[in-house]
């Protein structure tokens, strides 16, 4: 409510205070003259300032329980955050790791190509005793092509 | 009477701002498209063949660890975001 971030709580309390003593000043302090003539309209602002004062209490009491519920889920997306975060960085730390094994394994195995595989080339070359066929070289390229 | 009633009514207007939740930021690593896989020369020995196959699997297997990071990290976060309630 916009009236309680202007206004202090205890402006409201103070009206319905009020609100009471007047009423009861109208039963009790009668004997005054200024009371006494002006007796209703009294009772009627006090009995309109009890209604707003009890109005905005129930407000204010509102508004302190939502305020306490807006405080209890700032902690909890504050404590999310940080819980993103931190499994962020296990994730990143998990890739990492694994793609660099992976990068490893593949220059592991180049290296092995380079070292053993190479000894076939020219048994594999074209004109030699087992050429690779195109046909082979064509279905490799396919299946390497990127859907469109 | 009147303005009193009509700043007593309008107390109702609430200014409260919802507590909204960012949307976490998926970690850079996990955003890299994965590569085109490599072609073989029409006159490719026996070795480019081989070496072509090794490293298409290995962009095949780093794109699926992305891939599998990206599943886990919106399981994660997504687990995180439904605890805030």
């Amino acid at each position: 409510m916009w009236i309680l971030q202007w206004l202090p709580n205890w402006i409201f309390y103070g009206i319905f205070f009020a609100g009471l003593l007047g009423l009861l000043a109208t039963y009790v302090m009668k004997f005054i003259p200024f009371v006494y003539v002006y007796r209703t309209p009294i009772q009627a602002v006090s009995i309109l300032a009890i209604a707003i004062g009890t109005y905005m209490s129930g407000a204010i009491s509102n508004e302190e329980a939502w305020q306490a519920r807006v405080k209890e889920m700032e902690a909890k997306v504050a404590a999310a955050e940080i819980e993103s975060l931190k499994e962020n960085v296990k994730i990143v730390e998990k890739v990492v790791k694994k793609t660099e094994y992976i990068k490893t394994r593949g220059e592991d195995i180049i290296k092995y190509i380079d070292r053993e595989v190479v000894k076939y080339d020219t048994k594999f070359a074209p004109g030699g005793v087992c050429e690779i066929p195109k046909e082979f070289i064509k279905a490799i390229n396919d299946a390497a092509e990127a859907p469109k | 009477m009147k303005y009193l009633l009509f700043l007593l009514v309008l107390t109702g207007c609430s200014t409260t701002v919802p507590v909204t939740a960012k949307f976490p930021v998926v970690p850079e690593k996990l955003l890299v498209k994965c590569p085109q896989l490599e072609k073989l020369e029409n006159e490719a020995k026996l070795s480019d063949i081989s070496k072509t196959v090794i490293n298409n699997y290995t962009s095949y297997y780093e794109c699926a660890v992305r891939h599998d990071g990206f599943v886990e990290w919106y399981n994660i976060q997504k687990n995180i975001f439904d605890k805030v309630k």
